[in-house]
């Protein structure tokens, strides 16, 4: 008899995402057949996207989820939670294992769990961080001295303590730290201090934030921590902690300036990093591959001034300017130095680092070459990629998989073609259309632009056809040419905002969206739509009524 | 040519992970050479390549020992006496590459969620191994968009992509021998950190009730595994073999611990072969040095970019994927550049199956003594279905898995052949995934 881990005795109920997709109307296959019927994640997801989506809708003011949740750390928040912590820049990203991601959102909290391989590697990194603490100097910040024994970890676990978990400290847990100092102090007092800081940087207080609440709410701890991960991806500073102490961030004034003054700070560009990054998934500039005898301009310098534009734009749209959506899609300039504006071949203007797009066809966000070129190939570029992104990501759609019984047999690829000729072949027959109608109509669009996001009139010496059909959306079907055309068409979509404001609920929430966050989001969407700046809909957001209101 | 002895100084160790290398000495147990020489533990090797294949290029003409290998699989004719190709064989899996690497190793349909076979197989021997399983990744994490192999349900396992990480997971570090007082203290510390952890965890399933149990369930697991680490850590042994030198040649590459490039060393397209080799060695010692029991190997992932025109490799700047949507043409051009690549793999293969066929164990081999389990995630790479699907086993799991034959499975389930794997690995199970999808081992795979 074989004992098994709990782990495989278990059924979770943590979904797994990702794939393409299409018609869901399909007869059952043979391995369909033999397995019990169960709904797919991906159509129970669309009849939920269907509702949100849906013209009309009965829903009441106080409905929403309430569901509680431990939120492991990203590898990204815990380095910038140290970071801000010890005021110490340390690598320890490339140490953690990486993060998976949902729907691009590597906060979504169903897939962060604490394996074997992460305890490992937490307990590496929290060794280096309290070694790196050590090193700056902490024991002079606690007055610490070789006599001072036990009264020198008591000044750790008080003074620390709170703020590495982000909350008071519980009776159990004092002496439970005690007992590590104590233990780690026969070899001395910096490996006292040294274990205990490695305790405290391990505990789950640490590696989790909890939203499980107190009388049906985030009691104030759990609250500070959401403003601050939500808008720095990162823990709350002593300023945050002490409102969240004194109780008065349960006021609505109090925590309006909190807002403002966790938006106005240098962190904030993190959160927007982070949002930006789930959204559009540009920092796969920094990994996809290019043919580099093809793309030589393409090196590792360029992909990092290309991840930074659109750090950067996205930050300055937000709260330089508090801009608008329309403003994020629909810009004819970008922020960058004068490699960047050679590389993109505009104008630069020195003195603002804006690069002049107005003569191009290129605008806003989607025409950044760091999306561009992680929506392609190495050699060419990927129609159905950038097609599959502005469907899923830029108007949330649910792209069905193909039916098992799909056989897609394409045509050969014929030399001499153009990237577009080659998949339109593909996907030119009847029982592809109904799905790729949506996709390669979008994709297709963006044909000015190649695999590495430069603007093109050529490929494989034909003339580039960036011709597209921007199929039902907001219930219309519309014809346009070229990228530009395509951008304007998307600015005007009520979608395209409905889409963007659950893009932040669910980078707030670190959830998919459930049948009961429906109503929310309603409301959430057609707020946004009515006129709103991004940097007011972020707030709208985390300080929505839904989000505070939890109970089991 | 760079060689990095297993005894590594402080120094080195301090700055690539700092001391809390002397969390996990496995390095002792090397030291003491604790020699299970009475019995044989097989071990189990699941070796992935991705994107699938173009069938009659891979399978065998012929059944028994009659067979001939087609171009893709020509490199295993080498080793024929030594493998099984499987062909007639079905995944049960649903949707295109993700639900193909979702199943292939969990035996369940991406909709249902399960462990894979390398877990189950680590859970089972977990008492006896240091490591109970061993993922390795060349460029595993690299664009990745799916997995194949879950530690628990539903949830990616961490596959280790960087080889000098890789080579501390394996070896561990120490900083030399640690007398037993002081042994006793960091044992105590680590075991006093541990139950601060666990105290937090009691605590939050007072709070949460039902809610997220799960999630706390497996990070206790998570804590209860790395305690028996540092318990067992000097005391476990597992059998170490005479060709256990516990050091990797690193053929000429470093890998920095800053490493601001991108693509990050470990991931750049011209190091793919280097890194594999690196990785594909690191595994055998891990293997001949008793440290595991379970292998995964896993080359890129599903809908892989790697472009076959690093060296050593067919001159092909295109990505693995796009190269694999051949046309549905086996005898066109482009179908014979995506056997060039799938061929590159089975060369790896074939080159992994004589170095374990030259490890020593006992009398016969560490092959021998080995269950090895080669697959991709789809079968035809330009249909995406999953009928009579790739599948190449080595070894004989000391003597319970036939091999040199080619195995016509007539429409069986892949399941099956997961079940005769930990059969072969003497495990009394009758069914792995979900067990409506296919009961029982392969006919004629077990001897």
């Amino acid at each position: 008899m074989i004992h098994l881990g709990i782990v495989s005795r278990i059924l979770l109920g943590f979904a797994l995402f990702g794939g393409l997709a299409c018609n869901e109307e399909a007869p059952l296959s043979h391995s369909q057949a033999l397995a019990p019927k169960i709904e797919t994640r991906a159509l129970s997801h669309k009849k939920i996207l269907d509702k949100i989506f849906a013209p009309s809708s009965e829903c009441s003011a106080d409905a929403g989820s309430v569901a509680v949740q431990l939120r492991r750390l990203t590898r990204h928040e815990l380095r910038l939670s140290v970071e801000n912590l010890f005021n110490l820049n340390l690598d320890i990203e490339k140490d953690l294992p990486p993060d998976e991601s949902v729907f691009g959102f590597k906060n979504n909290s169903s897939l962060n769990l604490v394996s074997i391989d992460h305890a490992v590697a937490y307990a590496r990194v929290a060794d280096k961080i309290a070694l790196a603490v050590l090193d700056k100097g902490l024991m002079t910040e606690l007055a610490c001295s070789e006599a001072d024994g036990q009264a020198c970890a008591s000044r750790l676990i008080q003074e620390w303590g709170p703020r590495i978990w982000r909350r008071p400290l519980s009776n159990a847990e004092i002496p439970a730290l005690e007992n590590v100092y104590a233990i780690g102090a026969e070899a001395g007092i910096k490996n006292g201090l040294q274990l205990t800081l490695r305790a405290l940087l391990t505990a789950p207080a640490f590696l989790y934030r909890s939203e499980i609440g107190k009388d049906g709410k985030l009691d104030p701890y759990e609250w500070a921590s959401a403003l601050s991960y939500f808008f720095w991806s990162s823990g709350p500073d002593a300023e945050l902690l002490a409102k969240a102490a004194d109780g008065s961030l349960l006021n609505d004034q109090v925590l309006a300036q909190e807002v403002q003054r966790l938006l106005a700070s240098p962190r904030a560009k993190e959160g927007l990093k982070s949002f930006v990054d789930s959204w559009t998934g540009y920092s796969q500039v920094l990994q996809v591959s290019k043919d580099m005898s093809r793309f030589p301009q393409f090196n590792s310098e360029t992909r990092v001034q290309l991840a930074r534009e659109t750090e950067d734009f996205f930050d300055h749209v937000v709260r330089s300017s508090n801009g608008s959506l329309q403003d994020l899609l629909l810009a004819d300039y970008s922020l960058g130095d004068q490699t960047l504006a050679a590389y993109y071949q505009v104008p630069w203007e020195s003195a603002s680092g804006r690069l002049d797009f107005s003569a191009q066809e290129r605008r806003g966000i989607l025409g950044h070459a760091s999306i561009l070129a992680s929506l392609s190939y190495a050699h060419e570029t990927h129609p159905i990629k950038r097609g599959t992104f502005i469907r899923e990501h830029i108007l949330c759609e649910e792209l069905l998989p193909p039916p098992p019984t799909l056989m897609i047999q394409p045509p050969p690829p014929k030399e001499g073609a153009t990237t577009r000729e080659r998949f339109a072949a593909h996907t030119a027959q009847p029982v592809c259309k109904g799905c790729h109608i949506r996709i390669d109509g979008v994709g297709f669009g963006m044909e000015d632009f190649d695999a590495i996001g430069m603007l093109r009139t050529k490929d494989n010496n034909k003339a580039v056809d960036s011709s597209g059909e921007l199929f039902d959306v907001d219930g219309q079907t519309r014809t346009y040419q070229g990228g530009r055309q395509l951008t304007e068409l998307l600015g005007k979509s009520e979608r395209v905002e409905r889409c963007f404001a659950l893009q932040w609920f669910r980078q707030a929430y670190g959830r998919v969206e459930s049948e009961a966050d429906i109503c929310t989001i309603r409301s959430l969407g057609s707020e946004f739509h009515a006129g709103m700046s991004i940097r007011d809909l972020m707030v709208k957001v985390i300080t929505h009524p839904s989000y505070r209101h939890r109970s089991l | 040519m760079k060689i990095w002895k297993r005894t590594l100084d402080r120094r080195q160790l301090m700055s690539s992970f700092g001391s809390a290398a002397i969390v996990l000495p496995f390095m002792r147990v090397l030291e003491e050479e604790q020699l299970l020489a009475a019995t044989s533990q097989p071990r189990a090797i699941f070796w992935y390549f991705p994107d699938g294949i173009i069938k009659p290029l891979f399978h065998p003409e012929g059944s028994g020992s009659d067979f001939t290998f087609p171009t893709m699989t020509r490199p295993l004719d080498r080793v024929r006496s030594d493998v099984t190709m499987i062909k007639n064989v079905n995944y049960r899996a649903e949707g295109s590459h993700e639900g193909g690497g979702a199943y292939c190793l969990t035996g369940l349909p991406e909709s249902k969620k399960g462990i894979s076979i390398d877990t189950f197989l680590g859970q089972a021997f977990q008492a006896s191994s240091q490591l109970p399983v061993l993922r390795l990744g060349i460029g595993a994490n690299f664009q990745k968009n799916s997995s194949i192999s879950f530690f628990a349900p539903g949830v990616p396992a961490l596959v280790e992509d960087h080889p000098l990480k890789a080579f501390y997971q394996i070896f561990g570090a120490t900083s030399g021998d640690v007398d037993p007082a002081t042994k006793d203290r960091i044992v105590r510390g680590e075991k006093s950190i541990l139950d601060l952890s666990l105290l937090q965890l009691k605590s939050l399933e007072n709070q949460l009730g039902a809610n997220e149990k799960q999630k706390l369930q497996v990070h206790v697991e998570a804590l209860r595994e790395l305690e028996r680490r540092v318990q067992d850590a000097g005391q476990i042994g597992g059998q170490r073999l005479p060709q256990c030198t516990a050091s990797v040649d690193w053929r000429g590459m470093s890998f920095p611990d800053n490493d601001y490039n991108y693509p990050t060393m470990e991931h750049r397209n011209e190091h793919f072969g280097t890194v594999g080799s690196i990785m594909s060695d690191l595994g055998v010692q891990a293997l001949a040095c008793g440290v595991t029991r379970v292998l995964l190997l896993q080359w890129s992932h599903p809908v892989s970019p790697t472009q076959f025109d690093f060296p050593g490799a067919v001159s092909i700047s295109r990505g693995h994927h796009d190269t694999s949507h051949y046309g549905g043409d086996p005898a066109s051009s482009y179908a014979s550049d995506f056997a060039a690549c799938q061929a590159w793999y089975m060369e790896k293969l074939a080159q992994l199956i004589e170095q374990l066929k030259g490890i020593k164990m006992g009398d016969k081999s560490l092959l021998h003594h080995s269950a090895l389990l080669a697959l991709t995630e789809i079968a035809d790479s330009n249909l995406h279905d999953f009928t009579n699907v790739a599948l190449v086993m080595a070894g004989q799991a000391g003597g319970k898995l036939k091999s040199g034959i080619c195995l016509d499975g007539r429409g069986a389930s892949h399941n099956q052949v997961l079940v005769s794997v930990l059969q072969a690995m003497g495990l009394n199970e009758d069914s792995f995934g979900d067990p409506q999808l296919g009961m029982g081992s392969l006919p004629g795979l077990l001897s």
